[in-house]
């Protein structure tokens, strides 16, 4: 076990610069989802801490040693991917022992050793009974287990995840997600899990790191990044679901702040018209909570027309999504509504729980102390 | 476009398995309709023998009220779209999605307007002039369902369409397929093994299981009426929590010996069977955490997963596991003992043949 500190970390793919100076802690013990839309740069950073690639610059320690210049197999990681990786060839005893049979370790464990590792490994896991089961006969579910099993058989540093779940369907995920999480627990190897689902990374990080274009957006527990978003891009993509945000324009007069929504003016209310006070700029964005956004009834004050683009069932509320002077805005009811897609609706905005943020930068105009 | 009837459809195949059994079934003029179960549990039989692709063993399937089980497949006019894309490598998107009009000898500038028509909805115009193998899976799926849909076809037949795609895209992929059903009007059945995307996209849901058809309805039905465990159980995210009950009296139950307070038709439900192997049914969201207490089912936090504002909270009770969302700001940490309450007016009972008291009591009543 181990903490890893990564400074400065630089890695390019011709001319697409996939990560842009990466500086992260991951505490000793801790699991931390690294999470983000596709493209964003979270799998070559795990590939860089498992030595897949080579870093531009920057360093990388786990525990007390830099590792950015050693082989793979001499950082001591143990890795799991979304595809398994498992060897066809081989039942799951071989594939489990496969790690420790590599050429280079065959002084390191004998034959009493290794079969006592499957066997301790194979129960933390429950696969016992699939010992000497060929891998293909096995479901989604127990392959991805016989990866865990092989990723930790050599008590690694570090245990790192790629996307480990996605490929299961959706009731597997949830089961798969628990295991996972009980599994580090017991065993207490830091880990760090690659997801692009943030309910997945919700559920599981005692600290997600959220990353967008190659850098580091906010790193935080669950609470902390749906509580105190630091951009709009992290409002916009964490949170079950995650906020709507808007551009709206600023508007004074006679010292009273309205804001402009396409053609509509809307009172801000207390809160959000102090945290406005003083912002030079014309315009701002706002994220709202789903529960935030409700449909009123048209010609209200304080409503804004939209129209309907998506209308599917969450558990027992409907989710519609409104397209907003060209943003798609996510509210849910739990009425019953018979909602086409095209409809025209009345939408009303409710500002108390409103986030705001500077639109060049995307960061948070709160005072972190708010 | 039809509305499609089955009247006792059963199939058998020549190795003896009956994938499907005595189905009756109506899918609405212009409605989508889901077919839910596990895998095995006939719901891709029925849309093959809806197409065409397998004959019926016994039974009719009717569209409009004219039989149409012994027509060939491409009489009925159904469009299929598969898990894989079936696309031809050899050709662009354009001429994949044209394949369908150039078989009927349209006239060319027509057959352009049609599949640009169709790309435009599906958001593929940029798309058309490259072939399968330069397109992602998505964008593949999405000129398959172009191609299904370009000759307008009276039914479209899905059969887990998006099973392969990841995650987020199936969830941008269903909201799509519900955007075009919809405004096409065409009616449609879509086979899916996962509850959330049934429960997202369809009208009606139907759920399967060992070729029987459980229940029909919404999801909203499916989750408050459940007929059987069956459906219960398969129907919901997390799952219902199910735990092993004693019968105290005539009608009362308990749990470990904790005594469970139920609701007037739930106890007049109870008075009415004699089973005493019977289990309590309780979701995730009604199920409340208070302070250990001896009137309460008690038990130790295992887990807590965050999501947003709520969480997902094990709990290990002595009864078995229970499942309960917690809002964010009153959840419990692992390791904490609780006490559990539920809700009595959301519960369900289960008989020893697994039947909810509460439908066999409702069929009883007319």
């Amino acid at each position: 076990m181990a903490e890893v500190r990564l400074r400065g970390v630089c890695k390019r793919f011709g001319p697409v610069e996939a990560l842009r100076g990466i500086d992260l802690v991951i505490p000793d013990g801790a699991y931390v989802c690294l999470l983000g839309p596709s493209g964003c740069g979270k799998t070559t950073l795990l590939r860089c801490v498992a030595g897949l690639e080579t870093v531009d610059a920057g360093e990388i320690h786990i525990g007390s040693r830099s590792v950015e210049a050693l082989e793979p197999f001499a950082r001591n990681v143990g890795l799991a991917f979304q595809n398994y990786a498992l060897y066809p060839h081989l039942d799951v005893r071989g594939n489990l022992a496969f790690p420790l049979h590599a050429p280079r370790h065959r002084a390191e464990f004998d034959d009493e050793e290794i079969e006592q590792r499957v066997s301790s490994v194979a129960a933390l896991l429950q696969i016992e009974a699939l010992l000497d089961k060929p891998v293909v006969a096995l479901s989604g579910g127990q392959k991805q287990r016989v990866a865990l099993g092989r990723a930790l058989i050599r008590n690694p540093t570090v245990l790192l995840l790629d996307e480990p779940v996605t490929h299961l369907d959706a009731r597997l995920q949830h089961e798969m997600r628990v295991e996972l999480k009980l599994l580090q627990r017991r065993v207490g190897t830091t880990t760090i899990h690659v997801t692009h689902d943030q309910l997945e990374a919700q559920a599981l990080g005692d600290l997600i790191v959220v990353m967008r274009d190659g850098l580091v957006e906010q790193v935080g527990a669950p609470d902390e990044l749906c509580r105190r978003p630091a951009t709009s891009f992290v409002a916009s993509f964490v949170g079950d679901p995650p906020m709507s945000v808007l551009r709206v324009r600023l508007e004074r007069e006679a010292d009273r702040l309205s804001l402009r929504v396409g053609a509509t003016r809307l009172r801000p209310g207390e809160r959000l018209a102090r945290l406005l006070d003083g912002i030079r700029d014309q315009q701002v964005e706002i994220a709202l909570p789903a529960h935030d956004i409700s449909l009123g009834q048209a010609g209200d004050v304080q409503t804004i027309p939209a129209r309907v683009q998506a209308h599917e069932w969450v558990g027992r509320e409907l989710q519609i999504v409104v397209a907003l002077d060209g943003s798609p805005l996510r509210l849910r009811t739990q009425k019953r509504l018979a909602l086409r897609i095209g409809d025209e609706v009345a939408i009303r905005l409710n500002f108390e729980r409103a986030h705001a943020f500077d639109p060049k930068t995307g960061c948070t105009l709160q005072s972190s102390t708010d | 476009m039809p509305r499609i009837e089955f009247k006792g459809v059963t199939k058998t195949y020549p190795d003896g398995t009956r994938a499907v059994a005595d189905l009756d079934l109506v899918v609405e003029d212009g409605e989508l309709l889901c077919l839910l179960g596990p895998s095995g549990c006939g719901k891709s039989s029925t849309i093959r023998a809806l197409a065409g692709l397998e004959v019926v063993s016994e039974g009719i399937i009717l569209a409009d009220n004219n039989r149409i089980d012994r027509l060939p497949p491409q009489a009925r006019d159904c469009a299929m779209i598969f898990e894989n894309y079936a696309l031809y490598p050899h050709l662009t998107a354009f001429e994949n999605i044209a394949m369908p009009l150039r078989a009927r000898r349209l006239p060319v500038p027509e057959i352009k307007r049609r599949v640009m028509e169709i790309a435009r909805i599906l958001r593929i115009e940029s798309l058309m002039g490259r072939r399968p193998s330069r397109l992602s899976g998505g964008e593949k799926q999405r000129v398959g369902i172009g191609r299904a849909l370009v000759r307008e076809p009276a039914m479209f037949l899905m059969d887990e369409p998006l099973g392969h795609l990841e995650a987020y895209l199936r969830v941008e992929l269903r909201a799509e397929i519900r955007r075009l059903q919809e405004r096409l009007g065409i009616t449609t059945i879509y086979v899916t093994h996962d509850q959330e995307e049934a429960a997202a996209i369809a009208d009606r849901i139907a759920v399967m299981s060992g070729g029987r058809l459980q229940q029909v309805g919404s999801f909203l039905d499916l989750l408050d009426r459940p007929v059987n465990r069956f459906v219960a159980e398969f129907v919901g995210e997390p799952p219902m929590v199910f735990l092993p009950v004693e019968r105290t009296g005539a009608d009362s139950i308990a749990v470990k010996g904790v005594q469970i307070p139920l609701s007037e038709p739930l106890t007049a439900a109870l008075r009415a069977t004699k089973d005493s192997e019977l289990t309590l049914g309780v979701r995730p969201n009604d199920i409340c955490v208070v302070r250990p207490v001896p009137e309460h089912l008690n038990g130790e936090v295992t887990l807590v997963q965050p999501q947003g504002d709520h969480a997902i909270v094990a709990v290990r009770t002595p009864a078995g596991p229970a499942t309960v969302f917690v809002s964010s700001d009153r959840r419990p940490a692992a390791g904490a003992a609780v006490g559990l309450v539920f809700a009595s007016e959301r519960l369900y009972i289960f008989d020893s043949t697994a039947r909810s008291l509460l439908h066999n009591r409702e069929d009883s009543g007319g």
